[in-house]
């Protein structure tokens, strides 16, 4: 296991908007998400709940129409959010020298939930023959890596991955260690969650009061002798997740230094709204931040049911000078 | 080869532990006496596997047994039974390991899982209260937390390292295989449970059905007259550990690699370009060619584009090997398949067995394989597990029973 994992390329879209620059301008304080307030039947009355919705994607031509017409919400967002990111990395993303030296890696934690929710009802309401084949093809969950890799030509190892809140370190580290171990130049990561109707409804009535978000954060991630890249936004060092008995101290985080004098620290979920994925986004946050700051390190840590979840990055600056 | 140039032989992994369950049988020795004393393909017309019970539903179902009375739970609640499936296996694989709870207490232990139902819950009386216009309670959200599989098997058995599930549709347990792998370089585990688990959901059923992919005759892998796939359910999980350990390795795995046809939602690249260029990674990471390999565990699905994409990438690179099919005593069990055969291909190196290809009785001219007609014996070394997936995943797993260079008894 040897070599620097470089992050490369961002994309983004989420509530905030679409484009890395609805990003810098968050951090910038110059940008905020528009809330949605609803009203939702549930079993305990109406209740009121609130969301951040992604703005709509328009596909381009290029993508095949027998790609198109399955494409989940989702999907879509992650086509504008993964092709951002493959161009912002790529010197010439539509024309990869090696398209096998290249990754996949998706994660979300619900997958195609408009898509799956709408594949049910048909078979709720009209039985088996409801059940519609291109409907079914695209709403399995990891039909949206295969339409990346059709839609962006990329025949590399992917991987869909699926694990709750643990999902944005866990798509982290398949790329990371693929990276390091050789098998591939460059992994696009696109991570994130849609909401749909049903879920809505779920949140709803169980009484919760946040936000509900959706979007998905994009990042390529290179060699450190990678071939081909524009520019290197960090350095990934680091990305662990350990559960209940044994977590991560900060001492036995490299990053440690960050937190011997005066750490400072910002949270961006309040921007993004409530998914199982948020992390992905606070993850490019800080990218960008660090891309410009030669000084910081950045760690991302958070627990859930006893987890923690510890991703590393410092500025890339000093090896590009 | 080019595309190949960081990748090195890596040092191989043991494995140490072996779990199934499945329409073959409960439990390790309940599959060996399935797979290697069953009879052939060819002797005898395709039926139902002796322990499978196909009374209520059209896949290939585990039989349920009294002494699971205490996972009723699991049983009533159709999205939860991959967590079943995946207790059962581990349990099993660490049994089989020789690691007490109170040893488990003491390593960092993975959990990862190759699944496509076991990421999310799945209530069926809850959708269909609701897309008919009830307002149902909102549990399944609660539900949705502790179904995952990965994450459940590592609390289940209090594991205090990384867990993951992914969802490669049909590849999806031998991809959990190679990220694991990937923990125990990076040493990031000392021990990882690893492989797949699967239940059939009505609506995967009726799914696969509209795409016409089913069969309704038990499946016939590699026939001229195969007409679809038979649906199944289970588990396969392996202990996976680095070759330092006390404990005494069943086989090794020598190398894993994956790559996508970038072809098609859900038909296989006709020249198997993902499968070819997953199965030459695999091998190199393996210090293998593929002269150097004995038999290969097919993917064999019975779907006619399947057996015929794979089945000529066979036939061009691997006449010299046996071909063994065994979905025809399990069913496809999508996201466990890579982990229950990897499960299959481990049992087969150690005890020099290929199991017979059930359904299998006439040759294709346009595949030109002829897998395994009757159980068939052999000092078998090395082996691949070849796993391909909707929407274009292909996985190669890579299994020696030494670890040495091919050849080599050490």
């Amino acid at each position: 296991m040897s070599g620097q994992v470089f992050i490369t390329g961002l994309g983004h879209i989420s509530g905030l908007g679409a484009g890395r620059n609805a990003l810098l301008e968050a951090i910038e304080g110059k940008r905020l998400p528009e809330r949605k307030q609803i009203s939702v039947r549930t079993s305990h009355g109406v209740r009121e709940t609130s969301l951040f919705t992604a703005p709509e994607v328009t596909l381009p031509a290029t993508i095949p129409e027998s790609i198109k017409r399955r494409m989940a919400r989702v999907a879509k967002m992650a086509f504008f959010s993964a092709n951002e990111a493959m161009q912002d990395a790529f010197v010439n993303s539509a024309n990869l020298v090696e398209p096998d030296r290249v990754g996949i890696v998706v994660g979300t934690a619900y997958g195609c939930l408009e898509l799956a929710s709408a594949y049910q009802r048909r078979i709720v309401e009209q039985g088996p023959p409801g059940a519609s084949p291109s409907i079914f093809s695209g709403s399995v969950q990891n039909a949206i890596a295969s339409q990346l890799s059709i839609s962006l030509g990329i025949q590399g190892p992917t991987a869909t991955v699926t694990t709750i809140d643990q999902t944005t370190i866990g798509s982290l580290r398949v790329a990371f260690d693929w990276l390091k171990f050789g098998e591939v130049d460059h992994v696009l990561v696109a991570i994130g969650d849609e909401h749909s109707e049903l879920h809505t409804y779920l949140a709803a009535d169980s009484g919760s009061t946040e936000t509900l978000g959706e979007g998905i954060a994009s990042f390529v991630l290179s060699r450190e002798d990678a071939k081909g890249i524009k520019q290197r936004y960090c350095e990934l060092f680091d990305v662990q997740a350990f559960a209940g008995k044994k977590p991560l101290s900060v001492s036995q985080f490299e990053g440690a230094e960050v937190f011997g004098s005066a750490p400072w620290a910002r949270s961006f979920a309040p921007l993004f709204g409530s998914m199982a994925t948020c992390s992905a986004f606070e993850i490019s946050m800080a990218a960008l931040m660090t891309s410009s700051d030669l000084r910081t390190r950045s760690c991302f840590q958070t627990s859930r049911f006893g987890e923690n979840q510890t991703v590393g990055l410092r500025s890339a600056l000093a090896e590009i000078s | 080869l080019n595309s190949q140039r960081h990748l090195a032989a890596t040092p191989a992994l043991s494995i140490t532990g072996l779990g199934c369950v499945s329409a073959a049988g409960i439990g390790i020795a309940e599959t060996e006496k399935t797979l290697f004393e069953a009879p052939s393909g060819a002797e005898v017309a395709p039926e139902p596997p002796l322990i499978l019970d196909t009374s209520e539903q059209h896949y290939f179902k585990l039989r349920s047994r009294e002494d699971w009375a205490e996972y009723a739970a699991f049983i009533a609640a159709p999205g939860m039974k991959p967590c079943l499936f995946a207790i059962l296996a581990a349990e099993e694989a660490l049994s089989s390991a020789g690691i007490t709870r109170d040893e488990l207490a003491n390593l960092r232990v993975g959990v990862c899982l190759g699944s496509t139902v076991g990421g999310t819950n799945y209530q069926e009386t809850f959708l269909q209260e609701y897309f008919s216009g009830k307002l149902p309670g909102s549990d399944p959200l609660e539900q949705d937390y502790v179904s995952n599989c990965a994450l459940f098997l590592s609390r289940h058995l209090g594991l205090n390292g990384p867990a993951l599930t992914v969802n490669n549709a049909c590849t999806s347990g031998a991809d959990a295989i190679g990220i694991a792998a990937n923990w125990l370089r990076a040493d990031l585990c000392d021990v990882v449970l690893c492989g797949g688990t699967e239940t059939i959901l009505t609506k995967i059923y009726y799914g696969f059905r509209s795409l016409m992919l089913c069969s309704l005759q038990t499946c016939r892998p590699f026939d001229r007259a195969r007409d679809g796939l038979s649906l199944g359910e289970g588990a396969g999980i392996v202990v996976l550990e680095k070759k330092a350990t006390k404990r005494k390795p069943k086989v090794h795995l020598l190398g894993y690699a994956g790559a996508s046809d970038s072809f098609h939602p859900t038909a296989p690249h006709p020249e198997a370009r993902g499968l070819n260029s997953a199965a030459l990674k695999a091998l190199k990471q393996s210090n293998r060619n593929f002269a150097d390999i004995d038999f290969v565990n097919a993917h064999a699905t019975a779907t006619p584009h399947n057996d015929e994409a794979e089945g000529r990438w066979l036939t061009k690179n691997l006449s010299h090997a046996r071909i063994s099919a065994t979905k025809g005593f399990t069913g496809h069990t999508l996201g466990a398949a890579g982990g229950v055969e990897a499960v299959f291909t481990a049992l087969s190196l150690m005890h020099g067995k290929l199991p017979a290809s059930r359904g299998f009785s006439n040759v294709d001219p346009e595949i030109g394989v002829i897998p395994t007609l009757g159980v068939e014996t052999g000092s078998y070394k090395s082996a691949l597990s070849i796993s391909l997936g909707f929407g274009g995943t292909n996985s190669v797993l890579c299994l020696g029973r030494t670890e040495g260079d091919p050849g080599s008894d050490q």
